[in-house]
């Protein structure tokens, strides 16, 4: 497109130059034409022939005794210079050369010359000038036909006619650059325009892009206070489409998209389309007063048809999140804010895919834009943190000599309270302080355990989740320098990997593991069970543990389909080499099934909850039937 | 019988001139309240050698090759009489005339010839007087309107 564009402006500016070259050759000889050729040589000839009549005239005046010897020879000598003149000048050299003018003057100005003794004698006599009269009067016709020629004759017509011509082709030509011009502006005209609708527009469906869609929004909300609706919308798992079915067919689903939401809107509706896969309707006048909620409905449930025959797996949905101004927000920034939090909402409500805006939702982003700001602060901290961790013993059945621990994070905020671990994670991974927190995770460890009595560290084996920006290339690298000043050797370290970790790139997640593998540091799948996946996980990786979730273990006893999973499951992993773990043990009964069904650890309130550090301290001296400190320390030397 | 009519005055004209040259006057300068309150005055060849004389060697549209002319300077001339004007009407004997501007004249070496390569000009030659501008040493003077300037058979100069 780029490259035609330029080959036709090369074109037209060649065509430009060549013409104007052209056309100036063509003027400078219409214009040499008619100044040295006509005009010059015109007056040279009509001069010449008025002298020479006026010689003429003076003779025979002479003879009619009607003029004196003194002016005969001052017209004599007028006609001399002239005819020196004509056939010696550049300027009548044009003339001299057309028609045989030379030929013809050259003999008559040697036979002028002729009589100048005669003239100039002071014997002259009147009768002595016949012969000269007859010589005047026999050349003067020839001078006339020269003149005669030169004027109308078949070269001055020649000459007039490519003179016309010549204009003509001028008229041509300014025509050709006209049109060249005009077309020049029409190409400028056009691609300024494309240009301005780019500008405003999403170049696949063309309709307004967010740029005209926060400029059209806050002009509507300017005019007066009256009723907008913003609905925003989007595409989920719109990428899936895209990645298998290829980017041609996903334009093509927006294209469709777009298609038919022009078709639903009616009158009142300003459509939009935001980004990627996020579209927007803003409603206004009578449809934002009383149909809204049916227009939106509608919408959201033709495009959930349209999108079900489009998708042939179905994976794609639309999720719908929607506010109103003035219930909602008081300027065009909430107004988008908020309805951008109702889709947030949408996109986890798996049901409906589809809320309007309340207040619950504000506080909720509010709340996590205060904790992203006091995260980064708690984080910078290590000893007085808000943040501390807490130990969940997991007992090893078949080792009483060790003894395992889970760390879980806690956040006793000053106002707030305790914050939900899972909102922690959250709010660290949606701010980019995931690998900062693991990093903290590991520096409190080993602060905590610096207290500890070491011949007590040496029994414990320690797990710890990883966040999903923690599992990348560097993870070993990390992990073994953020033990180095701490007192656990890498033997005792576990990693705790969640299935809704998206390992999407099996080879590099196989790497990683040899690499902590090879580092002597454990993996341990977490929540096994949970996830869509989880067989695909044990099948691609190899896991040191397996720990079965929770949602397995409790109420064993009261749901006979409950201990097959656990059985089974534990089986498969001993055959796989892997060691199970059973999460949330909470009563002897679901001890007694889950150590009948030969599972190796055991984690879960009937030993103990999550345990701050001392109180973990306490249990660990207990269980491995060590006494304080310095006892343990002497014991154990 | 137009023509001929014509010609008879022209040739009255020319009988003046004839008569004036026979008394050795080749030009006569005209202008309102000069030359001591005469109006005019004429000059003979002697009388215009006797003011300094200036040379120009130049090419001419009517002439072949490049000659040596010779004369006064017209501005030399008109600071001779006295005379201050813008322009001064230039006229031939063949009834040629030009407007000449003295602004042209004062800034370069515009000339009255009288002599081409030491000969003294004739009317056959342009003569008596020719009006030689340096065409060779200034070409941007050399253009039509310059060249149509160059008024040849000079025998009178007039400020109108």
């Amino acid at each position: 497109m780029v490259r035609t564009k330029f080959l036709l402006l090369a074109l037209i500016m060649c065509t430009f130059l060549g013409v104007t070259i052209w056309s100036t050759w063509n003027y400078d000889r219409a214009y040499n034409q008619v100044t040295r050729h006509t005009h010059f040589s015109a007056w040279a000839l009509a001069q010449l022939e008025l002298e020479l009549h006026q010689f003429e005239g003076a003779v025979d005046y002479y003879r009619a005794g009607r003029l004196s010897q003194d002016e005969l020879n001052v017209a004599y000598d007028l006609a001399w210079n002239r005819l020196d003149v004509f056939l010696t000048g550049s300027e009548a050299k044009h003339i001299r050369e057309r028609f045989n003018a030379e030929s013809i003057l050259r003999p008559f100005f040697v036979r002028l010359q002729s009589y100048e003794a005669l003239l100039t004698s002071p014997h002259l006599q009147p009768s002595d000038l016949e012969s000269l009269d007859q010589d005047l009067h026999q050349a003067m016709p020839d001078i006339r036909n020269l003149m005669v020629l030169n004027f109308t004759g078949p070269t001055a017509m020649r000459e007039n006619a490519e003179l016309a011509r010549s204009r003509t082709q001028n008229y041509v030509v300014l025509g050709v650059l006209l049109l060249v011009g005009l077309v020049m502006l029409v190409l400028l005209f056009l691609e300024a325009r494309g240009q301005q609708f780019l500008a405003w527009n999403n170049p696949l469906t063309r309709l307004p892009n967010r740029a005209a869609f926060l400029l059209h929004l806050r002009q509507l909300l300017r005019v007066d206070q009256q009723q907008v609706v913003l609905c925003l919308f989007d595409l989920n798992r719109f990428k899936e489409v895209n990645d298998s079915l290829g980017h041609a067919a996903g334009d093509q689903l927006l294209l469709t998209v777009a298609d038919k939401l022009r078709k639903s809107a009616g009158d009142g509706v300003y459509l939009a389309h935001i980004s990627g896969d996020e579209f927007a309707m803003v409603l206004s006048g009578s449809v934002a007063d009383s149909s809204w909620f049916g227009l939106t409905k509608r919408v959201r449930s033709r495009l959930g048809s349209l999108l079900y025959k489009a998708d042939p797996a179905h994976r794609v949905s639309v999720s719908m999140g929607i506010s109103q101004f003035p219930q909602h927000a008081r300027s065009a920034d909430e107004l988008l804010l908020f309805a951008d939090l109702a889709l947030t909402a949408a996109r986890h409500d798996e049901v409906h895919h589809y809320q309007l805006f309340n207040r619950q939702m504000f506080s909720h982003y509010q709340r996590k834009r205060q904790l992203a700001g006091e995260l980064r602060d708690q984080l910078s901290r290590i000893a007085d943190s808000q943040l501390y961790l807490c130990y969940q013993p997991v007992v090893k059945r078949h080792d009483q000599q060790r003894l395992g621990a889970e760390l879980l994070i806690r956040w006793n905020h000053a106002e707030l309270g305790f914050i939900n671990p899972l909102d922690i994670v959250e709010v660290a991974e949606e701010n980019g302080l995931g690998e900062r927190l693991g990093e903290w995770v590991f520096q409190r460890m080993n602060l905590d355990l610096d207290g500890l009595p070491q011949p007590l560290v040496l029994r414990l084996d320690l797990a710890i989740n990883l966040s999903a920006s923690l599992f990348n290339k560097q993870l070993t690298e990390h992990a073994l320098s953020w033990l180095l000043d701490g007192p656990i050797l890498p033997g005792q370290l576990v990693l705790e990997l969640t299935e809704t970790i998206a390992l999407d790139d099996f080879i590099m997640s196989q790497r990683i593991f040899a690499e902590l593998r090879a580092a002597g540091i454990r993996i341990a799948l977490d929540d096994f069970g949970t996830g869509w996946s989880s067989f695909a996980y044990l099948k691609e990786l190899n896991f040191d543990k397996l720990k079965i979730d929770k949602s397995f273990i409790q109420k064993m006893d009261e749901d006979p389909r409950l201990p097959v999973f656990v059985e089974t499951i534990t089986a498969l992993a001993h055959k796989l080499g892997v060691s199970v773990v059973a999460e949330g043990v909470e009563t002897q009964v679901e001890l007694d099934m889950v150590t009948a069904m030969q599972v190796d650890e055991i984690q879960g309130y009937f030993y103990a909850r999550p345990l701050p550090i001392d109180k973990f301290h306490t249990f660990a001296a207990n269980y491995l039937q060590l006494e304080g400190g310095e006892t343990a320390a002497s014991k154990a030397s | 019988m137009g023509l001929f009519r014509v010609v008879l005055a022209l040739l009255c004209l020319a009988g003046l001139s004839a008569a004036s040259a026979a008394d050795g006057v080749i030009l006569t300068v005209t202008a309102k309240g000069c030359c001591s309150g005469a109006g005019s005055q004429t000059f003979t060849l002697a009388q215009l050698d006797a003011l300094p004389q200036t040379t120009v060697v130049t090419t001419t549209p009517w002439t072949e090759g490049k000659h040596s002319y010779q004369g006064v300077r017209l501005s030399e001339l008109l600071k001779h009489l006295g005379i201050q004007a813008s322009q001064l009407k230039a006229h031939a004997l063949n009834d040629y005339w030009a407007v000449v501007p003295t602004a042209e004249a004062s800034q370069y070496p515009v000339i009255l010839a009288t002599r081409q390569d030491g000969k003294v000009l004739t009317r056959r030659n342009k003569g008596p007087i020719f009006i030689v501008y340096p065409l060779s040493d200034y070409p941007s003077l050399d253009q039509e309107k310059t060249h149509s300037e160059m008024v040849w058979q000079l025998d009178a100069l007039r400020v109108e």
